[in-house]
């Protein structure tokens, strides 16, 4: 057949123009990673990456929501366990006190002791997690508590509302890691703080029923607090589940998104090689077939 | 001849053409759909004006031929601008407009550690006289038969009075019932009114603020009133153009509603994240949404009513754009090599090889060679016969 040289010029062009690009695709995915670096490479395989990264962004913020939801959980339950450990000596107190042989300056002392405890337990009943009052309900910024005269108060007063804050720890699942702190303490004329403030006055005024009233109030108290804790604990274990779950599923994601994104670079670094030695080789044979001609040898 | 043709070759890359020649050897060019280029020595001028392609025929008129075009680099610039590109636009852009729709109706109904002491709306009614569901408003069409409250707090904080609930009937309620409902109902704590540019003002007096709550009509949203986007459209095709963060919220990061005034004692709680867990549904909520499709030739496109969640609908478009440009490119890869193969048939019979030009000066040279040794025997022959004496 006649072949004119343009025709095996042009040949020779448009196969090293093919190599190239082949070659310069190779140490894309190489240099990379990503076997899909443009969307035309695998639109099909891109659009379920693009489901992966938002399932992983999702995910990832629901461990943060956890993470936080452990820490106001942990915070509740380490000031909540406190407060029971008050209560237990205040019972133990009580109990002392009102034994016949105790005088009438020995249960003054033990109301100062009292008044002590009073306000340890505001204190714990006013605990922030990261600037945030968790027995506030949603009311957040606002301390819970407070008594209403300072140095001798009567009743506490509640200034937090009864929805207690809660996480999203999937999809349309809430978890309430927040209290409502009139639940757990009371306030006004019933709770925890009144009981502490009766007997307070109850031993100031050497009350000696006032006393034994308080000891049913606390072990009343006690139970409240005990059923508050546990209730924590079991809140904490949900989202220790719900985290190993989103752990796995993050991992799952993660692989199936590296599976379909990333490139395997031991094939990936086979393929340039592969392409290159063609280059190498189409170049070669290229050069040498431009340079025959007939007039070289007449 | 070869410059003819290589100006036929050169006019082909940029549009269909046909062409025939004459009994006396001239040209009659056409476009792919008969109207005639060049003729003998005729010829009749192409030019572009506003958009279009026109064809100017003799007696000077000329004629819109745009849409007949189909091949060429022409025809592909009119494909991308007539027809990709705008598809993707009008995807885009009803995205951004299902976006700002969704996220604001939502964000409407929530109340942020900040009140308000006065606001203006973000979308403007042409007629502030008409009902609301043709009032102009941008998103008119969103609106239902429902009602809002609007909650006023005293310089302390403290909720004053009960809630200002508006009521909202679509086809009957105007911008300006609104402004009186809300002026009646507010007990001098605020006042409403419409501004020039046809949007709800409202303004708190005397040390007030206000922040507003359950939004069953849609008429916040609408009227762009404690939104998180705004984004009006002039044309119908700017959302994705303008969309942008409420420049409250820009200004204030407290306007963000995260909270829901209390519906029935209008307390904002500080802590109160009900209305963002409510947001953090959107993803998955299900939109009613429109996929376009458009044809070069037909003056509106085609649509696809299409249902799912915003992500998928964006995912749908990447998909889209991906598996187009995987087809464009084999495609190109398909025709350049019939391209190659057709110039390659033709190369073969026109173009020059130089081996076998050589081969025949060689062989013409010999047979001039052995021609000449004719004439020089016979010349041999005759001076041999002259010498003969």
């Amino acid at each position: 057949m006649r072949v004119a040289n343009k025709t095996m010029y042009d040949n020779i062009r448009i196969n090293l123009e093919r190599v190239t690009d082949e070659m310069v695709k190779a140490s894309n995915v190489v240099s990379s990673g990503k076997r899909i670096n443009k969307l035309s490479d695998d639109p099909i395989g891109l659009v379920t990456v693009l489901n992966l990264r938002s399932s992983l962004e999702n995910v990832q913020q629901l461990e943060r929501n956890i993470s936080m939801g452990k820490s106001w959980l942990r915070a509740g339950e380490s000031a909540l366990t406190q407060v029971n450990g008050i209560l237990t000596d205040t019972k133990a107190l009580c109990v002392e006190m009102a034994n016949s042989t105790k005088g009438a300056s020995e249960r003054a002392n033990a109301a100062v002791q009292v008044d002590g405890y009073l306000r340890q337990i505001l204190a714990l009943a006013n605990t922030q997690v990261g600037g945030r009052y968790i027995f506030s309900g949603t009311n957040t910024s606002t301390a819970p508590f407070r008594f209403d005269d300072e140095n001798s108060p009567t009743q506490a007063i509640y200034l937090g509302n009864h929805t207690p804050f809660s996480i999203r720890i999937g999809k349309g699942v809430d978890v309430e890691v927040g209290r409502d702190g009139e639940d757990i303490f009371g306030s006004g004329t019933t709770g925890i703080f009144k009981t502490l403030i009766d007997l307070k006055t109850a031993l100031e005024n050497n009350d000696v029923s006032g006393i034994q009233d308080a000891i049913g109030q606390l072990d009343m108290h006690l139970d409240t607090i005990g059923d508050v804790i546990s209730d924590a604990g079991i809140k904490e274990t949900q989202l220790e589940v719900k985290n190993s779950i989103i752990q796995e599923l993050k991992l799952n994601y993660q692989e199936r998104k590296s599976e379909l994104e990333d490139a395997d670079i031991a094939e990936a670094v086979m393929d340039l090689t592969a392409k290159q030695t063609a280059y190498k080789a189409a170049l070669a044979s290229s050069a040498k077939v431009m340079q025959l001609s007939l007039v070289d040898y007449l | 001849m070869d410059k003819r043709n290589q100006l036929i070759t050169d006019l082909s890359e940029y549009m269909d053409i046909r062409y025939y020649e004459n009994d006396d050897g001239s040209l009659t060019v056409t476009t792919g759909r008969g109207y005639v280029l060049v003729t003998g020595s005729d010829y009749y001028e192409l030019s572009y004006d506003d958009g279009a392609i026109r064809w100017e025929s003799s007696g000077g008129a000329n004629r819109d031929i745009t849409d007949t075009i189909t091949g060429g680099k022409m025809g592909g610039w009119l494909d991308m601008r007539d027809e990709t590109i705008p598809e993707y636009e009008a995807d885009l852009n009803e995205l951004a407009k299902s976006l700002i729709w969704e996220v604001n109706r939502v964000h409407t109904q929530g109340a942020g550690t900040e009140r308000f002491t006065n606001v203006t709306g973000s979308y403007a009614v042409t007629n502030s006289a008409a009902a609301l569901d043709s009032s102009g408003l941008d998103f008119q069409d969103k609106i239902v038969d429902g009602s809002f409250q609007i909650w006023i707090y005293d310089s302390n904080g403290n909720v004053v009075g009960s809630a200002v609930s508006v009521n909202i009937d679509a086809d009957v309620t105007s911008l300006n019932n609104v402004v009186t409902s809300i002026n009646s109902q507010a007990g001098g704590n605020l006042t409403a009114s419409v501004n020039s540019a046809g949007k709800l003002v409202i303004q708190a007096l005397s040390g007030c603020t206000f922040a507003f709550a359950n939004d069953t009509s849609g008429a916040l949203a609408a009227l762009g009133i404690n939104t998180f986007f705004v984004g009006s459209s002039p044309t119908d095709h700017d959302y994705a153009r303008f969309i942008d963060v409420n420049s409250v919220i820009e200004q204030n990061k407290g306007f963000i509603a995260a909270a829901k005034a209390d519906s029935s004692t209008g307390v904002i709680a500080s802590g109160d994240n009900s209305n963002a867990l409510d947001m953090t549904d959107l993803p998955y909520t299900i939109v009613d949404m429109t996929r376009y499709h458009y044809e070069r030739g037909t003056s509106t496109p085609s649509q696809e009513s299409v249902s799912g969640t915003m992500e998928d609908y964006l995912h749908g478009l990447v998909g889209s754009v991906g598996i187009k440009s995987q087809s464009v490119s084999r495609s190109r890869e398909y025709t350049e090599v019939i391209v190659n193969q057709l110039e390659e048939s033709r190369d073969n019979i026109s173009a020059v090889s130089i081996d076998e030009e050589m081969t025949n000066i060689i062989k013409y040279q010999h047979a001039y060679t052995a021609a000449a040794k004719l004439i020089s025997t016979g010349d041999e022959m005759f001076r041999t016969l002259l010498e003969l004496k």
